[in-house]
């Protein structure tokens, strides 16, 4: 396979874009990718070898370079071999390891090492990791074994493929009906734990494992350090940065991890009260707000800022940070977070029956969203069902109908247009999946984003060069349309909210101008060219380019069919006369 | 051993602040801790017995990163200089082996063999080499990818932070290279079959 850089590109791209569609559909868009023989061959091979490939070269020479304790083939207790270091956090370090004597994969456990040291700690964990080997649940990680490789106590657990809860989140809400799934399990969980008179102490989207099935393991039950904070947390709230010294050793080492954790200690935990189940009832609510919302219940710089929040504050609505949250599980997170424990769920068992019931209407499609619940009350409710049906049929449509290929394009070559190493991506904030970079173009131009360190938005001639940016006033420009004579374009700027400004920027250049003060997540021109659509939340509305006479078109059923028929989609469902 | 951890240290901080000067100070120091450990193992090893690369790069990877709370970036920046000089090593270690057996099991390496490619084995290891060698030519960071991945062990994150493209970049380029090294590979056995 000799072949020249400039070929090598070109079989690139082509291997990349195969690679991105059904392999059934791969033969086919080769045939029209392809403009010789030659490249056709070349991306074939390619695409044959990554078929092949198998787990070629996914094991580095050198694995883990962390400076774990154990090194590879290590073994525990004339038992367990050490495979590798899975994860390694402010409690300890865990490894995958090979039971030697019943020839299964286990995750072991080992505690820090400073933990280690302390004898009272020692007990404690032997006591607890015991206890929670008792407890059967198919929520809960199987406890298999407790015991010590010189002076280090371990536990050997089930070992599990999935990422934890914290993985899933990474910043951005969850959809309602996984929410719902999964806090039903970790209610169960806990219940399950609370009736043999366990409690977890340290509930976080950390310690909940979630299987590639999708189904909850809680991990670390009865594991969480409990160090007294009593008569340290005034200080804490004091702010001062001294007072850090105080609490629990996690912060001293990492100041980061430390806060991550806290986030989750209820009034109770935080003011060094005796703790009972409830206390995992509101960490609970804490991990629910953040499925929710993608951000923390309780948030702050410092330790101070977060504690004096679990104490006195009430957190956003996650409404108001999502308007996708339906009320009812407002209502339950809300309850979850009561500061005062009297006044909060009692029993995991009745946040379960909360949160199944919200399910159970979610499923036959009752749950309300803002927009329904909006809708009811002007009466309209069945009507906005049916119209809402009718929409999604016609997005459906509408969809097919664009998106079918009206004529096979023929590449007749690739060339590049840039070439400075930078991104041509955006970040698109409220999307789980990454759209595809929208670039447009109004003949010698082409338009789009550009991110390196901050995202800029850019112009480039089509016979290629360099890129010039085009000044805006948007903290995070994302392209929305190009206007019918090719002369404005909408962009709205992200930002970190969900839903953004809309700004109209003149071409090739000049000032941009914000269209009053509408917000969407995403916005096009009519096909006339008159009016803008934008989406919000599941709705799609139209306004005069002046941001005035805003109305609303209809309802979706999810943002992303908002987005595009908000973007590409305008003309069926503009034309269709469906207008609410 | 002290002193070297702590340079390493502070040049890894300056690494990461920017000072890219710095990975020229660093090299002969890594370098350094990498041959001490090697010839070590080789002198204390039974003839019938082979190095592990893998083992020797983690025990070496080990002594230099004793040192604790090194930032996540330094890590990674320590990685990416120590991934060229693991390459050069291991091939320099499997070339001696191939010259000591001098052309002994050469031939026999299977097509399976091939596909499972092993570090252990080191004609392997020298295909490897001269095939990487060659997409260096055709796309310098798709190589450097795979250097950083593979000989230096980096997640797809820590290789995207070390050259400053996105993670989605390293993914993509990672994706292609490795085709292109397997079919080389294969090739490469093809010709001595």
């Amino acid at each position: 396979m000799e072949i020249t850089p400039d070929k090598w590109q070109q079989a690139k791209a082509v291997f990349d874009a195969a690679l991105r569609r059904p392999s059934g559909e791969r033969a086919s868009f080769l045939a029209v990718a392809c403009s010789d023989a030659d490249l056709r061959q070349q991306v074939e091979q390619l695409l044959r070898n990554h078929e092949q490939a198998g787990s070629f070269l996914s094991k580095p020479v050198i694995e883990v370079p962390n400076s774990e304790r154990f090194a590879a083939g290590f073994i525990i207790v004339g038992r367990f071999k050490i495979v590798r270091l899975l994860r390694k956090g402010g409690m300890g370090e865990v490894y995958e390891a090979e039971d030697l004597k019943l020839r299964r994969q286990v995750a072991l456990k080992f505690i820090a090492d400073d933990l280690s040291r302390d004898p009272q700690m020692l007990e404690r964990f032997d006591r607890e990791a015991r206890a929670a080997s008792a407890l059967d649940h198919p929520n809960i990680c199987t406890i298999y074994e407790v015991g010590q490789h010189q002076g280090s106590p371990f536990i050997a657990m089930q070992y599990l493929d999935g990422k934890t809860l914290q993985g899933c989140i990474e910043g951005k809400p969850l959809k309602t009906i996984n929410i719902l799934d999964l806090g039903i399990q970790i209610s169960d969980a806990l219940g399950a734990a609370h009736s043999i008179g366990i409690i977890h102490r340290d509930i976080k989207p950390a310690n909940i494992f979630v299987t590639a099935r999708g189904q909850v393991k809680v991990l670390d039950f009865g594991l969480a350090k409990h160090q007294p904070l009593r008569g340290r947390v005034a200080e804490a709230i004091g702010g001062s940065a001294q007072s850090t010294a105080s609490l629990p050793e996690e912060s001293l080492t990492s100041p980061g991890s430390a806060l991550g954790t806290i986030a989750y200690m209820s009034p109770e935990q935080v003011r060094g009260e005796d703790l009972d189940a409830r206390t995992d009832l509101f960490s609970f609510g804490a991990v629910l707000y953040e499925m929710a919302t993608g951000q923390h219940a309780f948030s702050g710089r410092t330790t101070g800022v977060i504690f004096d929040a679990i104490l006195n504050r009430e957190p956003t609505s996650p409404l108001r940070t999502n308007p996708q949250v339906p009320v009812e599980l407002e209502q339950i997170i809300t309850k979850a977070l009561e500061k005062d424990r009297e006044v909060r769920y009692q029993h995991a068992a009745d946040v379960q029956t909360d949160l199944k019931r919200l399910k159970r209407r979610t499923e036959s499609g009752r749950s309300e969203t803002c927009a329904t619940a909006a809708d009811r009350r002007s009466g309209g409710r069945a009507w906005s069902f049916i119209l809402a049906a009718i929409a999604v049929l016609l997005i459906v449509v509408a969809i097919y109908v664009l998106m079918r290929p009206q004529f096979r394009p023929k590449v007749s070559g690739i060339f590049r247009i840039t070439n400075n190493a930078q991104e041509k991506i955006q970040p698109v904030p409220g999307y789980i999946v990454p759209l595809p970079l929208p670039m447009v173009t109004d003949g010698p131009r082409l338009y789009f984003s550009e991110t390196s360190t901050i995202s800029k938005f850019v112009q480039v001639s089509v016979s290629g060069g360099d890129t010039v940016p085009i000044a805006t006033p948007l903290r995070i420009p994302v392209l929305g349309d190009l206007s019918l004579k090719r002369s404005e374009m909408l962009l709205l700027d992200v930002g970190f909210v969900i839903e953004a400004p809309i700004w109209i920027v003149p071409l090739p250049g000049g000032a941009a101008h914000r269209i009053s003060d509408i917000l969407g997540h995403d916005a096009s021109w009519t096909p006339d060219g008159l009016h803008i659509t934008f989406g919000n939340g599941f709705d799609i509305y139209t306004a005069n380019p002046d941001g005035s006479g805003s109305r609303k078109l209809l309802t979706g059923r999810h943002r992303v069919d908002v987005s595009m028929v908000a973007r590409r989609q305008t003309l069926t469902v503009h034309s269709s006369g469906l207008q609410n | 051993m002290g002193t070297v951890s702590h340079d390493v240290t502070s040049l890894l901080r300056k690494l990461a602040d920017g000072h890219s000067d710095a990975a020229a100070e660093l090299i002969p120091l890594i370098y350094s801790e990498l041959r001490r450990l090697a010839a070590g193992h080789l002198r204390h090893e039974r003839p019938d017995h082979t190095l592990q690369p893998t083992a020797l790069v983690h025990e070496a990877y080990l002594r230099l990163v004793a040192q604790r709370n090194v930032a996540w970036q330094s890590r990674a920046h320590f990685f990416a200089v120590a991934s060229t000089l693991m390459r050069r090593i291991l091939v320099d270690y499997a070339r001696r082996q191939l010259r000591a057996k001098r052309g002994g099991g050469r031939s026999n390496v299977s097509l399976e063999q091939a596909v499972l490619f092993s570090p252990d084995r080191p004609d392997q290891m020298l295909s490897l080499d001269e095939c990487l060698g060659k997409l260096e030519k055709l796309d310098a960071r798709q190589s450097r990818i795979v250097e950083l991945r593979y000989f230096g062990g980096l997640t797809v994150e820590e290789a995207a932070e070390v050259l400053g493209v996105s993670p989605t970049t390293v993914r993509r380029e990672w994706t292609s290279a490795k085709a292109y090294l397997y079919g080389a590979l294969k090739q490469r056995h093809g010709d001595h079959s």
